[in-house]
């Protein structure tokens, strides 16, 4: 399936929300209307990150307008899709283009990054299938980007506390947290590298990630709020 | 001396689904309840709608509309859900009641839709939240086992607890406490009798008569 085959007008890969499942039950007994109660298979979401330091296009189909994503807004929406349908389109980096492919499973929080590779681009797909949906907690996912650091920790900056540790390349770990003001800092083999990362005061209900990103200067991260495309 | 309802003078929006949706439902009673409370209520059922669907225009099967003890007026096809930023914007409720659990659940299906329910719900409350009005909402009852809607205890029981865990800012109302299930009896395993609704009904406006002002109105706020 074309990304393009599902794009809006008014919001770029917004499109990829008319591939959302939504199958309402309207069936009838006789005369007595079923109403719907639920679709039958989990929603299904795709964002799109940019990893390099050059801007980054998301092309769904050449000749449309495509997804922008640069230093100032790395990160792209949850857009809602097809669960189980392979989503198709173009990574667009610094002149170098790479075909992506993509299939999110119902339920799942699918993460598409753009990374720098040698001379090209290559993707690195990170599933997310959370259950930790909580109104009176923060959701905090910590993904692992980057094979360069060894055993990634992020922890509480200024302390000895790990929120996370040990994340293989290419995965991630979420937990619940309370929505408290919070700064943290990477560590790879056990050393702090980088300066902390001011995440500020985390909302109840709301959900962010921290990507850990390589770059030619090392280790870095990335702290996203996560939002859904409507 | 009686004492004054919490909700006296109070503008309540209520929105809900099928329970909502026909005459001898849901609906009368409790607008029937809220209105001897002193409030000022207009409710809208939508049939079948989910939250999210609350967010735009969308057709549904069947619908219905009451202002205070007003008649129902009853829509067939031609009724829809209503963005939920329009509502607020013409009525200017104190609180939005949000009474939508059974068209969530999936009970007919063997898994829960956690994050589709997640994004519809937080979708509303976001929704209503941005327009600084008070929320609550109110989960589902327990029905009957089975039935044409396959309802069921497990999944009525984790549809309420989602709804527990994900509504806030919305004050949560718990149904489920009101009865036992198979108490209030259905006619179809989902939807119940005069009597049940009545309960039902009458169990909610309780509820809402005994939470804190401050969830039911940004009056005195400011104070």
């Amino acid at each position: 399936m074309k990304l393009a085959e599902s794009l809006r007008a008014r919001v770029p890969f917004a499109a990829l929300a008319a591939l959302i499942a939504l199958p309402g039950l309207h069936a009838a007994a006789g005369e007595i209307p079923l109403y719907p109660t639920g679709p039958a298979q989990d929603a299904a979401f795709v964002r799109f990150v940019d990893g390099g330091s050059a801007p980054l296009q998301v092309v769904a189909k050449d000749g449309q307008l495509p997804l922008q994503l640069s230093a100032a807004r790395p990160v792209s929406p949850f857009f809602p899709v097809g669960a189980s349908s392979t989503i198709t389109g173009t990574l667009v980096s610094g002149g170098k283009r790479l075909a992506v492919s993509v299939k999110a499973q119902p339920g799942e929080f699918t993460t598409v990054v753009a990374l720098p590779d040698g001379k090209g681009l290559r993707q690195v797909t990170v599933h997310d299938v959370p259950d930790d949906f909580n109104g009176l907690k923060a959701s905090l996912g910590f993904f692992n980007l980057d094979g360069s650091c060894a055993n990634p920790a992020l922890r509480v900056a200024g302390r000895a506390v790990d929120i996370f540790k040990g994340v293989p390349e290419g995965h991630l770990q979420r937990r619940s947290i309370n929505p408290v003001k919070l700064a943290v800092q990477l560590a790879c083999a056990n050393a702090d590298v980088g300066p902390a990362l001011d995440l500020g005061q985390l909302k109840a209900g709301e959900r962010y990630s921290v990507l850990l990103l390589p770059t030619a200067a090392g280790p870095r991260l990335l702290f996203a709020t996560d939002s859904v495309a409507h | 001396m009686a004492t004054a309802s919490v909700l006296a003078g109070l503008t309540i929006l209520v929105l809900g689904e099928s329970h909502m949706s026909l005459a001898n439902h849901l609906t009368e009673p409790l607008d029937a309840n809220l209105t001897r409370q002193g409030a000022i209520v207009h409710s809208i059922g939508a049939c079948g709608a989910s939250a999210g669907d609350w967010l735009i225009t969308k057709k549904v099967d069947c619908g219905a509309e009451q202002r205070g003890t007003g008649k129902i007026e009853i829509k067939g096809r031609d009724a829809t859900t209503t963005p939920i930023g329009q509502l607020i914007a013409k009525d200017k409720p104190d609180v939005v009641v949000v009474i939508i659990g059974d068209t969530m659940a999936s009970y007919d299906k063997p898994s829960f839709p956690r994050a589709w329910a997640w994004e519809s719900v937080t979708s509303l409350t976001k929704a209503i939240a941005a327009t600084g009005t008070k929320c609550v909402w109110v989960g589902p009852a327990w029905g009957k086992a089975g039935g044409m809607y396959h309802k069921n205890d497990a999944r009525t029981e984790l549809m309420s607890d989602f709804l527990a865990n994900n509504v806030a800012p919305c004050t949560y109302i718990d149904s489920l406490k009101f009865s036992k299930p198979g108490q209030w009896i259905t006619t179809d395993g989902q939807h119940f009798t005069v009597a049940g609704y009545k309960s039902w009904a009458n169990a909610i406006g309780d509820a809402l008569g005994k939470l804190p002002a401050a969830d039911l109105s940004n009056k005195g706020a400011a104070k």
